[in-house]
């Protein structure tokens, strides 16, 4: 059976080329192959979010996916949006609202909301609710992770300002 | 858990992945993978090779076509067909029933073409395209064929789609009157759902033809005829009165699993809720429209 | 409770309020005294609504009280090791699983050694170097460990500044910590100045030992519980009367910790649980068949999501420093779970009249408890009339003179003869007034014998349903004819969740008077 594939992708904005057989898992390349253990896997089919990292920014249960679908394409996991030296403004949200307990479920929940805030920096209290309800947390209640997340939402986003777009955009400004 | 070993083939065209499935040895095609994968890793589904579907050009395309119809590629995501300009113009029923479909994630690679292949009963797509009066293209080693919407799922989890047929696109006429989708739901998939879509008369003020299809509660959609009947040329203010005075009656049609959804006097009840809040939403858009 | 209430026609909190066990009484002779107060609990819930009138009829609000025995055995013990850089290490056996115990013993330790929470580390357990504990459960590690960690850390302190007494010669009275050292009155000495002066090296650390056992705090930890786990829960709730299904639109959750030592943390472990208690209540049961279970999966098994659980929670934490443990704390995190159940039961009651007893309250078994409708709000009454059933029979379908023994009964209109009728029904219970245009239907009639009459209709007000059914028969008898009547009448809406006890009193009132006057219409023995 020929069933070894190549597959080259970025991770976390690194390149990677490797050899595995088709049937390989997203999660148990990037866990067990590359060792980057802080994606979690917990309920293994697809309902709990544990497991969430981002496909070409979008977010996907890795649980569930096979390692050959990010052939060509960019994987982003909890590694990848947590600065080398501290955390990241989601990641500090969540610690200063009590976003966690046990923390199963946190790296899931932090993956789908940069996913959310990256497409809707704004959401309203309901779109925050119908975003995250793929996501369980069976310690928190959700009313913490919610406040966190409000809390995001309501920010001017400093990052906003910092974008490239926008520091162009403050940049003709000045210069006008 | 681990999927047994498989090989895996990419095809970047339909007659290549039609052939490649066709093969000797079980071959399936691989769409998303949500529900294909997950029941391989529960080794309830084996197979030796899967075709990897993703790569095939203009799958995932919807337009309005020239016969005023709708196309839907069998390769959208729920998120696409979610977010698509065209049917959230034309049918933004069929938008918000996929941006509620499961999961963020499921719905970012879930494809409308996987779910109706899977056949699963507790499903939302089928019972709102039976209502839509689509058809469903698909393309095997001989040609392609068409097959109505309501004959597509044969049975749980069974469909009349042969192993090496490929679904294209999903084709629909362009509604021209109000369509309306609910479902009701007490776990991860709907329980009951309830689709219906009315063409008008002229003048929009009578219904010219109702198509309704209630969901989840046999092996696949179910049409209600006497609902349908009832409503057939009558003025939109009336609808609600009459489908009420048909309803017990048209309930008691239905096939009804009892499972851990609910039972079955129950789920025909919730029908009959969701299809009088259908109505009342359908008059009030048609009020809105005229 | 809400069950008696309703019987004797009292508002359940009330009745909660005179029958509750009060602190310094026993529930059971073999259990500490109740070391808080219940109706406190319950005040501090119903203040956090109270900003809030009752938004709509369709709203309806519960409220229950729980009091749980947690933790006992109190046997632990805790090492606190001070080093010259400032820095704390806390070893203990408590296990972190994410309800925090790490964290709140690191500030317990900083708290009595005066130092910055920062400063402080919890070592990861190990069974193989940290001391012995009982165990990490029942709520009790805040405490009994907790006050291993304080000892443990006064022990450090005793010998940090025995150092200085030894050294600099100061007495002890004067000698107090600071962040980073010690102060002696005029000047503070760091803690690394200490270490170098008493050791003559620029390293070292004292090490404290703190134990608890049932001999503790002169034997007062011996008695079980520890303390009481108290919480009270209110909840309003919003039900589809199509469905059955409930949502929960608020809720309130008061416990009663002591002391919060890390506020945060305590009210994520309450809200934790609480959200248990809406995963019983609502959603949350495994089925089995021939000894398997039918819903093992998270796919069939559900339990609650960010959309299940109430957009606005108020968690409130009563702190009286009265618990045994630092500062008066007590345990907490699992009382929060007990009300919410009874909470949402009784809320479905209040509104509606039915009570359901097997959890969890799904869509359909609340569906099917409305469609039995209330139990309760029956009358029957009998009477015998010195007449021919023929002679009965007519007075009883001359629709006017009937309707006028019905009392706040006007404006009698007939629509169809002896198919349907409207009428205006006024009435006043208490300080509401309640006007219901009603429409009368004539269900069947069994010519001179028995007819079935409905009822329905909204309180132009409140929005308050009313619908009632009456059966009346007519029998011959010896003397005349018996004449009964049967009445269920059913309330839902705003007026019923505000005590159905009170309005099942106006009715009864209003069938008493119905009897009189129909006797006397009747010239009835
Ligand atoms: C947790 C969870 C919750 C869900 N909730 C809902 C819900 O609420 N409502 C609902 O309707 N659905 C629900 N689903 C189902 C979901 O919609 C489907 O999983 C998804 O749409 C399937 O698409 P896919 O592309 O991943 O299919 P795949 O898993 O790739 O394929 C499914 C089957 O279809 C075949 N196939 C796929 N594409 C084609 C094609 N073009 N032609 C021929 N055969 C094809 C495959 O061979 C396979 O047999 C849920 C799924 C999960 C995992
Ligand atoms: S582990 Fe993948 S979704 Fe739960
Ligand atoms: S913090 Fe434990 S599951 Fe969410």
């Amino acid at each position: 059976m020929t069933n070894v594939q190549l597959i080259s992708f970025s991770l976390n904005g690194q390149p990677v080329e490797m050899e595995i057989p088709g049937h390989t898992l997203l999660i148990d390349l990037i866990r067990d192959r590359i060792g980057l253990k802080g994606t979690k896997r917990s309920c293994d089919m697809e309902v709990c979010g544990a497991c969430t990292m981002l496909l070409d920014g979008d977010p996907i249960s890795s649980c569930t996916t096979l390692a050959v679908d990010v052939d060509g394409k960019e994987i982003t996991t909890i590694e990848g949006v947590t600065p080398p030296n501290g955390l990241s403004r989601i990641q500090k949200a969540f610690v200063l609202h009590g976003g966690l307990q046990c923390g199963f479920c946190t790296p899931g929940f932090i993956m789908a909301v940069t996913a959310l805030l990256k497409t809707n920096p704004h959401p309203t209290d309901a779109e925050i609710r119908h975003y995250l309800h793929g996501n369980l947390c069976r310690c928190t209640g959700y009313t913490k992770i919610f406040e966190a997340v409000k809390s995001l939402a309501a920010e001017q986003v400093s990052e906003d300002a910092a974008s490239p777009a926008a520091r162009r955009r403050n940049f003709r400004l000045e210069t006008s | 858990m681990l999927p047994t070993p498989f090989e895996f083939d990419r095809a970047s065209t339909v007659a290549a992945a039609v052939s490649a499935v066709g093969q000797e040895g079980e071959g399936m095609f691989y769409s998303g993978g949500t529900e294909l994968l997950l029941a391989m890793k529960m080794r309830v589904i084996h197979t030796e090779r899967l075709v990897d579907i993703k790569g095939i050009p203009g799958l995932d395309r919807i337009v309005l076509n020239d016969a005023n119809e709708l196309e839907i590629g069998s390769r959208c995501t729920h998120v696409k067909i979610a977010g698509d300009s065209v049917i959230r113009e034309h049918v933004p029923a069929l938008a918000s029933l996929c941006a509620n479909v499961a999961n963020v994630r499921v719905r970012s690679v879930g494809t409308i073409g996987g779910n109706l292949c899977f056949g699963e009963p507790h499903a939302d797509p089928p019972t709102m395209l039976g209502a839509l009066d689509a058809r469903l293209v698909l393309q095997g080693p001989n040609g392609t064929r068409s097959v109505h919407a309501d004959d597509f799922i044969r049975s749980e989890l069974e469909t009349v789609r042969e192993a090496d047929e490929l679904m294209i696109v999903i084709v629909f006429p362009r509604p021209t009157g109000p369509v309306t989708y609910r479902r009701f739901k007490h776990g991860e998939r709907p329980s009951v759902n309830v689709g219906m879509a009315w063409s008008m008369e002229a003048g929009a003020h009578s219904i010219k033809s109702a198509r309704v299809r209630v969901g989840a509660l046999g092996s696949k959609p179910q049409p209600l005829k006497a609902v349908e009947g009832v409503l057939k040329g009558l003025p939109v203010h009336d609808a609600h009165r009459a489908i009420q005075s048909v309803l017990a009656a048209a309930l008691d049609e239905l096939d009804v699993n009892e499972d851990r959804h609910g039972s079955a006097d129950y789920k025909r009840h919730l029908a009959g809720v969701l299809l009088l809040r259908n109505a009342e939403e359908a008059v009030a858009m048609q009020g809105r429209a005229t | 409770m809400d069950n008696v209430a309703a019987v004797i026609g009292m508002d359940p909190a009330e009745f909660r309020l005179k029958n509750l066990a009060a602190r310094g009484e026993r529930t059971r002779p073999d259990l500490r005294a109740l070391d808080m107060d219940m109706s406190e609990l319950m005040v501090r819930v119903t203040q956090s609504f109270a900003s809030e009138s009752q938004g709509s009829n369709r709203r309806s609000r519960g409220m229950a009280v729980a009091a749980t025995d947690p933790a006992n055995t109190p046997i632990a013990n805790a090492i606190v090791r001070l080093k010259i850089d400032g820095s704390i290490l806390v070893s203990v056996s408590s296990i972190e699983v994410g309800q925090g115990a790490h964290a709140t013993m690191a500030r317990i330790a900083a708290q009595t050694l005066k130092q910055p929470f920062s400063a402080v580390s919890t070592l990861r357990a190990d069974t193989a170097v940290a001391p012995y504990d009982w165990g990490t459960g029942a709520s009790r590690s805040t405490v009994v460990v907790g006050l291993s960690v304080e000892n443990a850390a006064l022990d450090a302190a005793d010998q940090i500044l025995d150092m200085v007494v030894d050294v600099w010669e100061l007495p002890k009275e004067s000698l107090s910590l600071v962040e980073g050292g010690v102060s002696t009155g005029s000047e503070v000495l760091t803690f690394h100045q200490i270490f170098h002066r008493t050791l003559g090296v620029d390293s070292g650390e004292v090490v404290g030992r703190g134990a608890i056992t049932p001999r503790s705090k002169k034997g007062a930890l011996a008695e079980s519980p520890l303390f009481w786990e108290t919480s009270a829960g209110l909840a309003e709730i919003v039900v589809d009367e199509d469905t059955g299904e409930i949502h929960a639109p608020r809720y309130a959750s008061a416990a009663d910790v002591g002391r919060v030592i890390d506020r945060v943390a305590a009210e994520g472990q309450d809200e934790g649980a609480a959200a248990m208690g809406f995963g019983h209540a609502l959603y949350e049961q495994l089925e089995f068949e021939d000894g398997q279970p039918l819903n093992a999966t998270p796919i069939d098994y559900m339990i609650p999501r960010i959309s299940d659980v109430p957009p606005v929670f108020d968690t409130i934490l009563i702190e009286n420093g009265d618990g045994p443990g630092p500062g008066g704390a007590k345990g907490m995190g699992e009382g929060a779970i007990l009300p919410v159940a009874p909470a949402i039961a009784n809320a479905l009651f209040s509104a509606y009249g039915v009570r359901i007893t097997d959890l969890p309250m799904t869509p359909e078994k609340v569906w099917r408890a409305l469609q039995r409708g209330s139990e309760f709000m029956e009358f029957n009454m009998s009477m015998m009339v010195p007449a021919t059933p023929g002679d009965l029979w007519k007075t009883l379908i001359d629709v006017p003179s009937i309707s006028s023994c019905i009392p706040g009964c006007e404006n009698v209109e007939e629509i169809a003869p002896l198919e349907s009728y409207k009428a205006m029904v006024k009435q006043k219970i208490g300080p509401f007034k309640v006007e219901v245009p009603a429409e009368i239907v004539v269900e069947s009639v069994t010519e001179p014998s028995h007819v079935r009459t409905r009822a329905t209709g909204r309180d132009k007000f409140t929005g308050t349903r009313l619908a009632v059914i009456l059966d009346v028969s007519v029998i011959p008898e010896d003397l005349g004819s018996k004449l009964t009547v049967d009445a269920k009448v059913d309330i839902q809406g705003r007026l019923a969740s505000m005590g159905l006890g009170v309005i099942k009193r106006r009715v009864d009132q209003n069938f008493e008077e119905f009897e009189t006057r129909l006797k006397s219409l009747l010239g009835a023995a």
